[in-house]
């Protein structure tokens, strides 16, 4: 064995395998190339009704949800195949390749309309956008813009209600609003129900009124988190978890009443212009920061200013788009200027989880992800931190609201595996967990009589929605409006712990915004005479295929509701004119081929890599 | 001097293994599908929000200038900042109470395992063939075989929620309360339980059929005969004469597996809940938490690197051959 061979032979073959696996890692990371297929000529004759439904696996309310429906839809002659992804491989499909046929998922509501509506403008089309289904039609965009900057709550509800209307027969179709199934220990009481459930973000009360004992040392609340926050940081928090526990140490200005109204918090009450441009908060007298120096106008203009200039996430949005200035009128009023009127915009600071930080602590600071030390006016302070393990909060005794809270310390224990969680809980090890129990456990909770089972509706919308972009006929939505049975679908992929939803719309969060006309029942016949007319008839191995005649020639729609400039879909090439093509043009064409390239990227890494080892090999046996 | 240079060259491959072993890991983990936004966004923001996101971790830059960023930082020391656990430096997050956690947990957990396994495997390797051998050797496969998370929940409901012998998960009861030192440690003693079963139960078999196996050889050896026939007996012979051949098996299986001392063990940490680095491995792939996984990823080869430096330094004193073969 010398030295100086073993040093050159595997030195020389370490920095060739090293090489490879940079130009192979160079060759497959940057995939960022966009490929957005389009609905050229889609269908010609001969085509399957079929289509590919992607999948969550792990998320099962809307995993089940996909199973179901492709049971049921092929009742009617339509095929659905399955593809279970993990969220990091589904999501850029989605959203920014838009690689896909359709894709069963869930959506968390909130009592603002705007995201769902965004969610339908032509201008969120885009790779990142959150309009995932390319939908495109014009009067859509031009009702969804006249909502949000109307100044009339009753003219914005007529619209919005319109809007819906189209959308009933768009390529979003709602299935079921969740049920929060929430474990807690029975010896709690006084919480407050509200959609979302007793802990979630919105819920400011719960936590306020909550207690278990007389003895204010014996009400210690101990809530297990399936995974630790990302921060502590109430301008940089995105995920619900840090939400929750930043919701307890900061404040905002309103804040939603049990029924999703608007209710004064840090500010005591407001009064707008009649123009809807100019809203004015008076803010409650005599709040506390936890260092002990008072809350003011100061304050909550630097919050603002701070968040709007350093463009942090929780600032973004509605209150970046709306806000022209903010200013302090006298030490405990603020003015909002907007740039155009907007009904939303008390329900937006009210959702949007904007929190009011001491000026004095925050002044002198750049933005940054730390925060290791939070200061604020809510019910709690902090007391300390170990990450990926626990969070110690305790009471604030000088809390604005008499009285208040009850509870003297929250703990927040990680406790990563669900069936963990669950029997922590039974255990009496923690009082309840921060997210839903799953439905699976739930029967044998409501036979604990240690534990209570809370049932509320729930943030998560589930859905499935097909690409717009590749399918564009909505007689084919409308079909498969009639032909999935939501019940059913509940039943079996949420314990019945659902509720069903037929628009974008929902009564639960969004109350009259809801048009409540439109209702789908369930009716197979209906959606094969849909189909039969709109030329799919079904073929020998029971699945559709398409014999009509191409759309432009098809008679007016059948369904009242679907008025929609049909036959205007996306802005397409002027070869489509050049008739239908004899032969069958798959519309998957274009994504096949980025596929294509994606593995010849690979292949060719591999081949690198196997070559260097080949000559590694051959080279230690020459020695 | 012959010494020196041996141990000179030995570290300058240790240098080289590590400085490569640092460009992979750059790389590697980028391989991964995904992006690490998105395990982080709640579904409510704003997609502006993901843009200011990707732009304040660098990720809107090429990736060869994410990567000479990384070097420069990497010769300073500085790993950056998690993705997952924002605000904190990978490594505080690593370097913290989570490699303890794994470390005391880990090193009890293998030390339980060889003493246990390779006492086992003398004794039974002795009786080899008898009716007690049969029946142990071909039930431990059946718990060499289970998979540890399985067994991880078996141990969690019975022990744990059924007879109440044991805490359920996480490292201490005493979270945002004031106890004394030994309180504490008694505590942490208490939670570690279920996670050194899970453990033995996966590490002692590989030792003991290892072990057994050679002892079953070795029996027949003229030398035990020969023993045998002086009146030793059983103990003495197990004791004085074959567990020299067979203490060098067992460190070679221990130092087989030391990597695990700081990587941990991914599934017993998650269900116990034990904070440890096998469990930041798991949510880090997860959450795609680049970062992190490099900081992971280093330190294990840096572990292994040099527990072969170790061996290397051990191997030329005991070993004449290597003396011989430098000349």
């Amino acid at each position: 064995m010398c030295g100086e061979e073993m040093l050159s032979s595997r030195f020389f073959a370490s920095i060739i395998l090293l090489i490879a696996i940079v130009i192979g890692s160079i060759l497959v990371v940057p995939n960022t190339q966009v490929n957005i297929a389009k609905a050229e000529q889609w269908p010609t004759p001969g085509t399957r009704l079929s289509f590919e439904m992607l999948s969550l696996s792990w998320f099962s309310l809307s995993d089940k949800a996909a199973e179901v429906v492709a049971e049921q839809l092929r009742k009617v002659g339509i095929e659905v195949k399955i593809v279970k992804l993990e969220s990091s491989a589904m999501y850029p499909r989605i959203m920014n390749t838009f690689d896909y046929d359709s894709f069963a998922l869930a959506v968390s509501q909130s009592p603002d309309p705007t995201g769902m509506l965004n969610a339908f403008h032509s201008i969120n089309a885009i790779p990142g956008g959150s309009n995932y289904w390319g939908y495109n039609n014009s009067e859509v965009d031009k009702l969804i813009d006249q909502i949000l900057s109307s100044n009339n709550i009753d003219e914005a509800k007529r619209l919005a209600w319109r809007v819906q209307e189209i959308l009933a027969t768009g390529p979003f179709i709602p299935l079921y609003i969740s049920q929060n199934t929430q474990v807690i220990r029975a010896e709690w009481k006084n919480y407050t129900l509200m959609p979302g459930g007793i802990l979630e973000a919105y819920n400011r009360w719960s936590i306020l009124y909550m207690y278990k004992s007389d003895k204010p040392e014996e009400n210690v609340f101990r809530i297990a988190f399936s995974a630790d926050i990302l921060t502590l940081n109430p301008f940089m928090a995105t995920d619900l978890r840090s939400i929750w526990i930043l919701g307890l140490i900061y404040e905002p200005l309103v804040a939603l009443s049990p029924d999703l109204k608007i209710v004064p918090w840090l500010a005591e009450n407001w009064t707008v212009s009649p123009d809807g441009l100019v809203y004015t908060f008076y803010l409650k007298k005599g709040v506390k920061f936890h260092d002990g120096s008072e809350l003011t106008a100061d304050d909550v203009v630097f919050t603002y200013e701070f968040g709007i200039k350093n463009k942090a996430p929780r600032f973004l949005g509605t209150v970046s788009q709306l806000v022209d200035k903010i200013e302090k009128v006298d030490n405990y009023t603020v003015r909002f200027v907007l740039k155009k009127p907007s009904v939303f915009f008390l329900t937006s600071l009210a959702t949007s989880f904007q929190f009011i930080v001491p000026k004095k602590i925050w002044e002198n600071q750049n933005i940054t992800w730390s925060n290791p030390n939070p200061v604020g006016s809510g019910p709690f302070k902090f007391s300390s931190r170990t990450p990926g393990e626990s969070i110690v909060l305790v009471k604030n005794e000088d809390y604005h609201i008499p009285g208040t809270p009850k509870i003297t310390k929250v703990i927040m224990r990680v406790i990563p595996e669900a069936e963990t969680r669950y029997y922590s809980i039974k255990n009496g090890d923690v009082d309840t967990e921060r997210y839903a129990t799953s439905f699976t456990l739930i029967k044998d909770a409501m036979k604990d009589p240690n534990l209570k089972v809370v049932i509320t509706p729930d943030i998560w919308l589930v859905y499935i929605a097909f690409n717009y972009r590749r399918y564009n006929d909505t007689r084919i939505f409308e079909a498969i409006n009639y032909a999935i049975n939501r019940t059913e679908i509940i039943e079996k992929a949420a314990g019945g712990y659902g509720i069903p939803v037929y628009t974008v719309l929902n009564e639960i969060w969004h109350k009259d915004f809801a048009n409540t006309n439109i209702k789908y029942t369930y009716d197979p016949e209906k959606a094969k005479k849909i189909l039969e007319e709109a030329g799919w008839s079904i073929g020998p191995d029971g699945i559709r295929v398409y014999t009509g005649k191409p759309p432009s020639t098809t008679p007016p729609q059948i369904s009242a509701t679907t008025t929609t400039p049909q036959t205007t879909p996306i802005p397409t090439k002027t070869t489509v004119e050049t008739t239908i093509p004899s032969t069958p043009a798959s519309p998957t064409t274009t994504p096949q081929a980025g596929v294509a390239l994606e593995t010849i990227y690979i292949a060719v890494a591999v081949i690198i890599i196997i070559a260097v080892l080949v000559v590694y090999i051959f080279m230690r046996k020459k020695r | 001097m012959r010494f020196i240079i041996y141990f000179l060259y030995k570290l300058l491959q240790v240098v080289i293994v590590i400085f490569l072993a640092s460009i992979v890991s750059f790389f590697i983990f980028r391989l991964l599908p995904g992006d690490p936004t998105l395990s982080m966004l709640d579904p409510r923001l704003d997609p502006e929000a993901r843009n200011e996101i990707l732009r304040s971790f660098g990720l809107d830059k090429p990736l060869y200038e994410q990567f000479i960023l990384y070097l420069r930082n990497l010769l300073r020391g500085d790993l950056g900042y998690s993705f997952s656990f924002v605000g904190y430096r990978v490594v505080d997050i690593i370097f913290g109470p989570r490699l303890v956690n794994t470390l005391i947990l880990m090193s009890s957990g293998l030390a339980l395992s060889a003493v246990i396994g390779t006492l086992m495997g003398l004794f039974i390797g002795w009786r080899a063939g008898s009716l007690l051998d049969r029946i142990l050797t071909g039930s431990i496969y059946m718990f060499f075989s289970a998979p540890v998370f399985w067994t991880a929940l078996i141990i969690q409901f019975y022990l744990g929620y059924q007879y109440k012998l044991i805490p359920i998960s996480g490292t201490s009861s005493y979270i945002g309360a004031e106890v004394d030192l030994i309180t504490y440690a008694l505590d942490y003693a208490r939670h570690m339980i279920g996670p050194l079963l899970t453990l033995s139960i996966f590490f002692v078999p590989s030792y003991f059929i290892y072990i057994r196996n050679v002892v079953a050889d070795i029996r027949s050896e003229d030398f035990v005969s020969t023993l045998k026939a002086l009146g030793l007996s059983e103990w003495r012979i197990l004791r004085n004469h074959i567990f020299r051949h067979v203490a060098i098996h067992t460190i070679t299986i221990t130092t087989n597996q030391s990597p695990l001392l700081v990587s941990g063990a991914v599934f017993t940490e998650t269900v116990f809940g034990w904070n440890g680095i096998g469990r930041l491995l798991y949510e880090s792939i997860l959450k795609t938490d680049y970062p992190v996984l490099q900081g992971i990823f280093l330190l294990t080869i840096t572990v292994v690197v040099i527990a072969n430096l170790l061996a290397d330094v051990a191997y030329y004193f005991i070993d004449p051959r290597i003396k011989r073969g430098l000349r």
